[in-house]
């Protein structure tokens, strides 16, 4: 069981952090300020951290800046009501590893902490060639994508979604962390333009009469994965 | 040379060295005037007394005393003439009656015509006459040679005097000139900077002139821009976090709340929850449009400029809609020339685009056409956006970018009104310019991609 670390003055947003990370199987402590939030992401081993860019007594940076500074490597995902681009790159200059901007849905959240989590279980220096996920092959080299053995001809940008899709099987992809990572901006391009995109790979990908592997969650994004009767 | 002329130092130093000339002209001619007036005028009062000296003498004596004067004058700058009634030379070393001189003691000046005795050039003298009692004419002429020397050298001395003055003063003038030409310059570039959006520079002081004055008051000035700014900064992020965190904490409840009321079966409570949703998401949705506007508006984002490949985004910015358009039945048609490097924001100005484009696939007709342009022009590369929509007419096009502006005519489509805000904030950013026009129909989006201001 991953062990996560919430730093978060707000009890509301905590409450929602807390509850939604239990019930997704982590074990979470949540501390309201950044003191104690730095004496216990120093002094215990935590798999990753989530944590509030603004806090009553340590800014969220300054706090992030000590952390690294005395050489704990935890993954840290920024939390933070400033939103803009210049806010991000400071977060994530101070050592974040990622970067969230409040208001979020719970499960964006939870998405994002367990890419982190993946990627430091993970290491990069293990190179992957091929995806699986069911009957779906996704050559990473040949960047060929096969369904049950037959190819399917995809477009660079539905490979693009294709890819980033499968690699997080299993997980709910939201649209906005989809659009960050396939086209690398950070706005919200409206629900809709995400959607025609993901349609278009919906119909190769799960042609009429077969299992679909890309499945609608309701209210926050996409999950690729095979549906097991 | 022109822009040297251009700058209020040269226009003064040269104006300031003409009425210089005129002046030392003018009061050279005057002392020259004055000087020979006085010397003429005690030359006048030596003549008459020596006149007066002659006219107490007995006539016969007269002739006599004129001759020793002459021989005891040899060295000394006097000519005496004594002549018969009809103008006949009786003594004296002037041989003729110089012609039109009054008898009455009246002072004339004569230039070199005097007639004199061993046959010397006359000099310059001035000359008086008196008819005696026995008719005889008596002349007296005073050299004036030595006057003339004095003039000359006096006049010479100033007109030396005044060149020197002249050249020392258009000297210092033109370093003034220069100095000050730097410092301008020196402002000018920190203007510049300023403009781009880098509040933190100062205006260079060090004197306390009229230019430093100036620069005082506009780095005060700038303390204030500066200090506003932040506050602004500040009063947005404190928005963002008191009013958007409890908005997302009803959100998330809701998606709860519509969770829990769908194992209900209770379609009416689900259909009232859902649309509960959809509100507070609008909510959300222009909170944060305004938001980012407010934070594009305020300046702070000159971080992201670098220079960048115009047309790789806008193919991009076509690739994205191309989907969308075609799930409309909407032709979108992308032409794009390649134009060279831009200082740009990439992400602003990928997100102006996309806004437009999402607004011109919004509006345009089912089966309509959508145009995306890139095209060089002598200035610059422009970007145009067309569409056969219902156009926008002229007296709404300047409201449209106000924000949360809707038209009439378009109340019906779903969006929140602060798209074409959002993207004249951006234009402002890079100090574009966006042209609203007429397709004929429907909207064309001109943006202009060059400064121009700072050109």
């Amino acid at each position: 069981m991953s062990r996560v670390l919430t730093i978060e003055d707000d009890p509301i947003t905590a409450n929602e952090i807390v509850g939604e990370l239990k019930n997704r199987g982590f074990s979470v402590e949540w501390v309201d300020n950044g003191r104690e939030g730095l004496a216990r992401a120093i002094g215990a081993e935590y798999d990753a951290i989530t944590l509030d860019r603004m806090l009553p007594d340590i800014d969220g940076l300054s706090l992030l800046a000590a952390i690294r500074g005395v050489g704990v490597q935890t993954p840290v995902l920024m939390l933070s009501a400033l939103g803009d681009v210049d806010e991000r790159v400071r977060g994530l200059r101070a050592g974040g590893d990622d970067y969230l901007t409040k208001p979020f849905v719970p499960e964006e959240m939870t998405v994002r902490l367990e890419v982190l989590l993946r990627r430091r279980q993970a290491p990069t220096t293990q190179q992957e060639t091929m995806l699986c996920v069911g009957p779906l092959e996704l050559n990473l080299i040949s960047r060929r994508v096969k369904r049950d053995g037959e190819e399917i001809v995809l477009l660079p940008t539905e490979y693009k979604v294709l890819e980033f899709m499968m690699r997080h099987a299993g997980q709910t992809i939201t649209r906005t962390m989809l659009f960050e990572a396939v086209w690398g901006y950070h706005f919200d391009p409206g629900t809709n333009l995400i959607d025609v995109h993901m349609g278009r790979l919906r119909k190769k990908i799960d042609p009429s009469g077969v299992e679909p592997l890309i499945q609608t969650v309701r209210g926050s994004g996409y999950i690729l994965a095979q549906v097991t009767p | 040379m022109a822009r040297s002329w251009n700058t209020t130092t040269f226009r003064l130093l040269s104006v300031y060295a003409v009425i210089f000339s005129l002046s030392v002209m003018v009061l050279i001619g005057y002392i020259g005037y004055a000087v020979t007036g006085q010397m003429e005028r005690k030359a006048d009062v030596v003549m008459q007394w020596q006149l007066v000296y002659f006219g107490s003498l007995p006539d016969d004596k007269l002739s006599e005393v004129l001759q020793r004067r002459v021989e005891h004058e040899r060295m000394h700058a006097n000519y005496y003439g004594l002549f018969t009634a009809d103008g006949r030379h009786v003594a004296g070393d002037v041989l003729r009656l110089p012609p039109r001189l009054s008898m009455e003691r009246d002072g004339m000046t004569l230039e070199h015509t005097l007639s004199i005795a061993r046959g010397e050039q006359a000099p310059v003298v001035r000359a008086m006459a008196q008819r005696r009692d026995d008719g005889t004419i008596l002349i007296i002429a005073h050299d004036l040679t030595h006057i003339l020397t004095i003039r000359r050298d006096i006049v010479n001395a100033l007109i030396g005097g005044g060149i020197l003055c002249l050249v020392a003063g258009v000297c210092v003038g033109l370093a003034f000139g220069v100095r000050q030409m730097r410092r301008v310059k020196a402002i000018r570039r920190v203007t510049l900077q300023i403009a781009q959006g880098d509040l933190s520079q100062r205006l260079p002081t060090g004197g306390r002139d009229e230019l430093d004055l100036l620069s005082h008051l506009v780095n005060h000035m700038l303390n204030e821009v500066e200090r506003l700014m932040n506050e602004v900064k500040g009063a947005c992020d404190g928005i963002a976090h008191d009013l958007l965190t409890p908005l997302a904490h009803v959100s998330t409840l809701l998606v709860h709340i519509g969770e829990r009321t769908d194992a209900l079966n209770d379609d009416p409570l689900s259909a009232m929850v859902a649309r509960a949703q959809s509100s507070t998401d609008k909510l959300q949705e222009r909170f944060r449009a305004m938001l980012r506007i407010s934070e594009i508006g305020a300046l702070q984002r000159r971080g992201g400029f670098a220079e960048m490949q115009l047309h790789t985004l806008v193919s991009e910015v076509g690739e994205l809609y191309a989907p969308l358009a075609e799930d409309k039945a909407i032709r979108l048609v992308v032409e794009v020339e390649p134009v060279g490097v831009i200082h740009a924001d990439r992400a602003l100005l990928f997100e102006a685009l996309s806004n437009l484009i999402d607004n011109a696939i919004k509006f345009a007709p089912t089966s309509g056409t959508v145009r995306l342009t890139l095209a060089r022009t002598q200035f610059g590369p422009t970007v145009d956006i067309v569409d056969n929509g219902p156009g926008i007419s002229p007296g709404e096009r300047h409201a449209v970018l106000e924000r949360f502006y809707r038209s009439e005519r378009t109340r019906h489509i779903a969006g929140s009104g602060l798209g074409l805000s959002m993207v004249s904030a951006v234009i402002r950013v890079h100090d574009f310019t966006m042209r609203i026009g007429n397709a004929e129909p429907g909207t064309r989006v001109t943006i202009e991609c060059w400064s121009r201001t700072l050109a």
